[in-house]
């Protein structure tokens, strides 16, 4: 299953605009990945716990999880439809939205565990 | 990106000094890679529920762009800890730093897909960083 997690700032615009939000995330997803489907969580940060440049941030965190391989051209085509919804609903900037994409099925990412 | 999710024991990170670590964090970061301010995010999560494993004050996941050399990797673990240990009451020895790195290509921020480290196109990315910032 597909899942798309949402970090939101809980004092933020998009904490009052999830459901439009996430009915343009599962439309956008099914559009762009021949109907699939996926689900969509929210977390929602309190202020003083979450920090951009160092000042309290307002930027919105948005993690999807898909079947790989994906290209970069898909990618790229993916997020920039998400950036462009979500500043329109919202009226954020490109800048204060982060969208990644993990693909399930394929190589792990690199990790590196340390400990003293 | 980098995103820096630290879980903390209750009473271990004052909330006053939350602001400070996270520009402690932003500020060796930038330092140490040469990543422009605007794209560090730094999450504290108070461990409420008691799922630190025992020893453990502060766990970090720190998700950082892939093209890192050892060294910077290194040196971002070792400052982090030092930082964390001066804004907290954690112990060395109950500072845990986990590093996971993401391909550029998987990201996008301020609109853009995330540059390559060290490739021509983060220069240019930089500079419009920089544009931004003084706007």
């Amino acid at each position: 299953m597909n899942t798309i997690s949402c970090l939101i700032q809980a004092d933020g615009p998009a904490a009052g605009l999830r459901e439009e939000l996430e009915r343009r995330l599962r439309a956008h997803h099914a559009g762009h990945l021949d109907g699939e489907e996926a689900v969509v969580s929210w977390r929602l940060v309190e202020p003083g716990h979450m920090f951009t440049a160092g000042s309290p941030s307002s930027s919105a965190v948005i993690t999807c999880t898909m079947a790989g391989p994906t290209t970069r051209s898909g990618r790229e085509a993916y997020m920039r439809r998400i950036c462009d919804f979500w500043t329109e609903v919202t009226g954020c900037t490109d800048h204060e939205i982060v969208v990644s994409i993990t693909e399930t099925g394929g190589a792990s990412p690199k990790h590196t565990e340390e400990r003293s | 990106m980098p995103f820096y999710h630290a879980v903390v024991r209750p009473d271990v990170l004052a909330v006053g000094e939350r602001e400070a670590l996270a520009t402690d964090i932003t500020d060796l970061h930038c330092e140490i890679t040469g990543a422009p301010r605007t794209f560090v995010q730094v999450l504290f999560t108070v461990d409420d529920a008691g799922r630190l494993p025992s020893g453990v004050d502060c766990s970090y996941r720190a998700n950082i762009r892939s093209g890192r050399t050892p060294q910077q990797t290194d040196e971002l673990t070792t400052r982090l800890r030092d930082a964390t240990v001066a804004r907290t009451t954690a112990a060395p020895s109950a500072v845990v730093i986990q590093i996971q790195e993401t391909e550029a290509s998987f990201v996008m921020e301020g609109g853009r897909l995330l540059p390559e480290p060290g490739s021509p196109e983060e220069e240019a990315w930089k500079a419009q960083d920089q544009q931004v910032g003084a706007a």
